[in-house]
């Protein structure tokens, strides 16, 4: 173990080591984009001599609006169906945040950011009224070794206010000279919805290594992407009023859709009746009030799925008696505590009686 | 504004010692607290060391939405969970807890005995209730600024919480603890 002192003389070396590989890079960036453009210019000429000859044998031709590239914001489109099959569709952008960027002073518009955005149906099928979608957002901000930090965000609107909304903070290692992340989160759609926004949210906070370098945070670069009009899908509302900012819930989706968010509200329901039966709920008032509210959610949430889905919803909780965590200790090994045979649902209806 | 924030603001403005104050101040709990999540005392070291590069190299803006303490906490547990996804290290390894390392930083660390015999017992707990523990009763965190720090919300932290002190126990009383010291 080095001493205090031993670790401030190494953090100042390493940090000086830093500084000159970052010194190196920009120089042999530098170099890279002289010899870009002389190849460039001597690609040109020729082509622009052809190009000359050629239109001087033709009409004049009206400009094709669409050759004007933006950099503001690029939006690229694959396939994307509504009925059942596992086509994937993707959104990327390319430059989006040129503009924005610069003006913040922050991140210099020559940095790039890709961000590729997609979703896959084929996902978890619920009954007949709608699946679920999984969205994975990935992210990849090039050249920009002073760009460290990060946050990505999926938001899903149904056009008015949000239904889900996942966040995910992180860091970028400076050596690797770009940041590479992704989210991903999992929305029900019904049949009957007929429109929905997800908007991708990627907010990199920098330094600048120039002479005007501060540190602040670069705006959101927004990706809005009307999906749900653009290819016909549908986004429902079901298990969004129960479950609707809960993103530990969301996340333990994943893998399971709405099977596994089932789960573990059953679980979590089971671990505060326990509480509750022990008198181990938490002393300060505050917190136990929210620790109660989110019991009467998970109820809330349980019994909403267990009427339309009383054959699953037993099914679960069948699982999640055998399964269930206190009969095993904390270095993993059953215990002889008796199984579980009864639903959390009805013994929360029990404790209330 | 706080100490770690005033002493940041004093290396950020060229007072070399302050960075030296810095790495005094928040070194030891630090690479306790990551040492919970990676399991691995010289780890935890390196990545407590990585945090303070960081600081130094990038000098991000200390936005004063909560304390330095808590910020510079968030940025070594992502650093720590960046490094235990590349390695892919499974959780469940035991938390390295007897070497000299560990023994040396948990005496300048932590001064009362019992508070060292819990921490021994922390160290069989699994890394997310660990650190939750270890926030909130070996720094001092609210339940907000453990939230902050682990990107959950308020309600998650008071319920894992319960739980995390639960298993506590258990182990606590397991080891000869009795009631009367919980």
């Amino acid at each position: 173990m080095k001493t205090y002192e031993e670790m401030t003389e190494s953090i100042l070396q390493k940090t000086e080591k830093r500084r000159a590989k970052l010194a190196r890079r920009k120089r042999l960036l530098s170099l890279f984009a002289a010899v870009a453009a002389v190849v460039i210019v001597m690609t040109a000429i020729p082509v622009g001599a052809l190009i000359i000859a050629n239109r001087a044998n033709q009409p004049a031709e009206i400009p094709d609006a669409e050759l004007t590239v933006s950099t503001a914001q690029t939006e690229s489109f694959t396939a994307e169906n509504s009925d059942n099959t596992k086509t994937e569709y993707s959104v990327s952008i390319r430059n989006v945040t040129s503009s924005a960027v610069k003006e913040s002073g922050v991140l210099h518009g020559s940095r790039e950011v890709d961000i590729a955005f997609w979703t896959h149906s084929g996902g978890v099928e619920y009954g007949d009224g709608g699946k679920w979608h999984r969205i994975t957002a990935s992210v990849y901000n090039n050249y920009s070794p002073d760009a460290d930090r990060y946050q990505a965000d999926i938001v899903v609107t149904d056009g008015s206010k949000e239904l889900y909304h996942i966040t995910d903070n992180g860091t970028a290692d400076v050596t690797e000279e770009y940041i590479f992340t992704y989210i991903e989160c999992e929305i029900f759609i019904p049949d009957d919805m007929e429109y929905g926004e997800i908007y991708l949210y990627f907010n990199i906070t920098g330094h600048d290594a120039g002479p005007k370098a501060d540190y602040t945070d670069s705006p959101y670069r927004t990706l809005s992407v009307n999906f749900f009009q653009k290819y016909g899908a549908k986004i429902v509302r079901y298990g969004t009023d129960v479950l609707p900012y809960d993103r530990e819930a969301l996340s333990e989706a994943f893998d399971g859709g709405i099977r596994n968010t089932v789960y573990n509200a059953i679980e979590q329901l089971y671990y505060i009746n326990n509480d509750i039966k022990r008198g181990s709920l938490p002393d300060d008032e505050k917190e136990r009030e929210t620790v109660l509210t989110s019991r009467q959610r998970y109820i809330d949430f349980l019994t909403a799925y267990k009427a339309e889905n009383e054959e699953e919803y037993a099914g679960i909780v069948a699982e999640f008696c055998e399964n269930e965590p206190e009969r095993y200790d904390s270095a993993g090994n059953l215990t002889d505590k008796p199984l579980m045979r009864h639903d959390p649902l009805e013994d929360a209806a029990d404790g209330e009686r | 504004m706080d100490q770690g924030a005033r002493l940041y603001q004093e290396y950020l403005s060229g007072d070399k010692e302050a960075l030296a104050e810095l790495v005094r101040l928040y070194r030891d709990g630090l690479i306790l607290y990551v040492n919970g999540i990676t399991c691995d005392m010289h780890e935890a070291e390196d990545i407590c060391e990585e945090t303070f590069v960081s600081l130094v190299f990038k000098k991000p803006r200390f936005g004063q939405h909560c304390s330095f303490h808590t910020w510079l906490y968030g940025i070594a547990r992502n650093l720590a969970y960046d490094v235990m996804r590349r390695k892919k290290r499974s959780a469940e390894t035991p938390l390295d807890e007897n070497t000299p390392d560990t023994v040396s930083v948990e005496d300048a660390f932590i001064k009362s005995e019992a508070k060292k015999r819990l921490h021994k017992a922390l160290g069989k707990l699994p890394p997310d209730k660990y650190e939750l523990i270890w926030l909130t009763y070996f720094e001092n965190m609210s339940a907000k600024e453990v939230a902050a720090v682990t990107g959950k919300s308020e309600g998650a932290v008071f319920t894992a919480l319960t739980r995390a002190r639960a298993e506590l126990k258990e182990i606590l009383l397991r080891e000869g603890f009795d009631n009367e010291d919980l």
